[in-house]
């Protein structure tokens, strides 16, 4: 199954889609960031303050990238028709899950606060971006630490060609908190292996759809053996070639980053590159022929 | 126009409080059975007692402390799919086999004592985090029959097991699988206890879906599997075939977080959708299941959604039974409904007595025979979340 990526947007520590694109291009290694925590002040040029009230910190993220992805097809004002929405995460909003428990544990049961409790359930972003863009859609949330970006790439592959919609916001996403960075630390002292790059977070959006024009086309369901003759942008190479980790950090989506630059990478020219989670792989070739 | 084509279904099985299997829980809920009760699997600080429908630990076929309750409970239903469908996993090599699960509470970083520890300074214990990554519903499945096709585990709140028995069968239809095992799962706990009851729609009394004097819902917890089948795999392996999923249809509200579009939007677009794939009508359809969680909001919105697009189709509600198990209420309901199809007997809907003015309609009242041939299952969730399954029952061949 074949689909375009019409528009990239994404909200990570190191900055956005042009950051990640002059990296890609230059191949030079980048500057770390100092902190990897992504910022989403630029949400308000999209979204206005008094509708960001509330909003937790991973919605921001995903609310961010998706009007970046919109807004790199110029789509922002004059929203695809029968629009659908995945996103994918490896644990979720997990700082919103922490402030519910910080209610009870603080406050008593008696006390524990709806907001967080309602804003943790892990389709909520789906629900809020729907909500701010004003559309009733079809949305599904994956959560998953095996292959979650390949999952939902099949997913939104099968709901384009199912007719179920003719456009699809397809985001990844996933936050960092003190607790997983502890934790991150903790599960690989036990394993015995070193790992120097810090836990990250950010979110990635795709504009996806069945038209000819865009970055890329994705070919979904590829077998390695099918992917000889390409270049292999492995997670692995890839990260290792151009010091993305560096860039992105540990994060459970990070072969939606692998994606974006993959597609950024072969934009405009007629070349191919392989992408892969685990043992689920696909390819991705440039648009120069539309 | 969708594509087209029903999916098989070779096993069905489900846990609850209702029983242990899904005959048995067809037998309770046939003969009225069943109440909740005061939690005992965690220790409850609130002023109000909420009560819930718990799983008696002797349901339990596995019961790794290693891991959660949840994947338990998912495991105990998978394996009764397979015994029931006369299929072993031997059978199954040379297929390839898929695994799609819906959850909510248990993709949660949920782990309280861990976490409170951790903020006390405490060094935190690595066992609750090593049973939370070991705890995926999707994995579980996967290490334990040793799989390598599809898995998605779906976190769509209280639509999750509809929805993942609908993305299931998409995969069969698109021959990605020969074979999936799509269903749902989760089990209580003492933070959607709390975060339900901060939410104030869990009722202090038995649910009473439908009824005039609802005051909220019951949790509950298990797990539902359906075994999905490719016609191809069906030849090669010859089992029954239970029933099909003929039609999936989701659609979000896109109007608020916690509560249902008014006018039944989401759902209604839901509804449309799930017959697009389909040839059937509207008045096709025998009976519906309704999500029928006991809350006023939900309740008043499908029984709109009912008056409107199936004024002449019977509904039941069985949360009266089983409580509300979340991410394992379409999975387990899917179950029901292709459970009554086969008996041609639908149970009452537990805690209805009175109609509410409201809705203009009641549910089915009293244990009723009927043959049926289409059946629909809804679900709606938080994030404006709506889905419906369009099943097929009878015999095939």
């Amino acid at each position: 199954m074949n689909m375009t990526i019409e528009g990239i947007g994404i909200a990570a520590p190191f900055g956005g889609k042009e950051e990640l694109k002059a990296t890609v291009l230059s191949k030079v290694s980048p500057s770390t960031p100092s902190l990897y925590k992504a910022t989403t002040d630029d949400l308000s040029t999209f979204v206005p303050a008094r509708k960001q009230r509330r909003i937790d910190h991973f919605t921001r993220m995903a609310l961010l990238a998706a009007y970046r992805a919109l807004d790199d097809a110029n789509k922002v004002d004059d929203l695809p028709q029968n629009l659908g929405i995945i996103i994918c995460t490896g644990y979720g909003p997990s700082q919103t899950t922490f402030d519910f428990l910080d209610s009870i544990i603080d406050d008593g049961p008696k006390l524990a606060s709806p907001l967080a409790f309602s804003h943790s359930v892990h389709n909520i972003p789906a629900g809020v971006l729907s909500l701010l863009l004003g559309t009733p859609c079809p949305q599904t949330t994956i959560c998953q630490l095996m292959n979650p970006v390949m999952t939902g790439i099949q997913t939104a592959a099968l709901w384009l060609a199912e007719k179920r919609v003719d456009t699809i916001l397809f985001g990844a996403v996933d936050e960092t908190t003190p607790l997983l960075e502890e934790n991150m630390d903790k599960l690989v002292l036990e394993s015995g292996c070193e790992v120097s790059t810090p836990v990250s977070e950010g979110a990635v959006f795709f504009l996806l759809n069945n038209q000819e024009r865009g970055y890329a086309t994705i070919e979904t369901s590829i077998s390695l053996s099918e992917l000889n003759n390409t270049p292999l942008f492995s997670h692995r190479e890839l990260l290792k070639t151009l010091n993305l980790e560096t860039l992105v950090g540990v994060i459970p989506v990070a072969g939606a980053f692998n994606l974006a630059a993959a597609a950024l990478s072969i934009e405009g020219t007629d070349r191919s590159a392989g992408c892969n989670e685990g043992n689920t792989w696909l390819r991705v070739s440039g648009n120069a022929h539309a | 126009m969708l594509v087209s084509g029903a999916t098989n279904i070779i096993g069905s099985a489900c846990i609850c409080a209702a029983g242990a299997t899904l005959d048995d829980c067809m037998d309770s809920m046939l003969t009225g059975q069943g109440a909740p009760v005061a939690p005992t699997l965690f220790t409850c600080e609130l002023t109000e007692l909420y009560p819930v429908f718990e799983v008696p630990n002797g349901f339990l076929c596995n019961s790794n402390p290693l891991l959660s309750r949840t994947a338990n409970l998912l495991l105990t239903a998978a394996d009764d799919a397979f015994t029931n469908s006369g299929v072993t996993l031997r059978d199954l090599e040379s297929l390839k086999i898929g695994v799609c699960i819906g959850t909510s509470a248990r993709a949660s970083l949920n782990f309280i004592d861990t976490y409170r520890a951790w903020k006390q300074s405490e060094r935190s214990a690595s066992a609750p985090i090593h049973r939370y990554l070991a705890s995926n519903p999707t994995d579980i499945i996967i290490n334990q029959y040793g799989l390598d096709g599809p898995n998605q585990t779906v976190v769509n709140a209280c639509t999750s097991g509809t929805d993942a028995i609908g993305i299931g069968a998409s995969w069969i239809r698109h021959g990605l699988c020969d074979i999936v095992i799509a269903g749902g799962t989760d089990e209580l706990s003492e933070i959607s206890y709390n975060g339900f009851a901060s939410l104030m729609i869990t009722s202090p009394e038995p649910c009473r879906p439908f009824d005039k004097n609802r005051r909220g819902l019951n949790l509950g917890e298990g797990a539902g599997v359906l075994l999905l089948a490719s016609d191809d795999a069906v030849r090669k392996l010859s089992p029954i075939v239970r029933g099909k999923v003929v039609g999936y249809g989701t659609f979000g509200d896109a109007h608020h977080l916690t509560a249902p579009h008014p006018e039944a939007r989401g759902l209604k677009m839901a509804l449309k959708a799930a017959f697009e794939n389909t040839t059937l009508k509207y008045n096709d359809i025998d009976f519906i299941n309704v999500h029928g969680t006991g809350t006023p909001a939900n309740d008043s919105v499908e029984g709109l959604a009912m008056q409107e697009m199936f004024p002449d189709t019977p509904y039941s509600a069985t949360k009266g039974f089983t409580g509300h198990t979340l991410g394992a209420a379409g999975a387990i309901e899917a179950a029901f409904s292709l459970a009554c199809m086969e008996r041609g007997e639908i149970p009452p809907s537990k805690g209805f007595s009175e109609v509410d003015p409201g809705i203009g309609s009641s549910p089915i009242a009293e244990r009723t025979k009927m043959s049926c041939r289409y059946a629909l299952s809804q679900s709606l969730a938080f994030g404006g979340n709506n889905s419906v399954l369009i099943l097929e029952g009878g015999e095939f061949i």
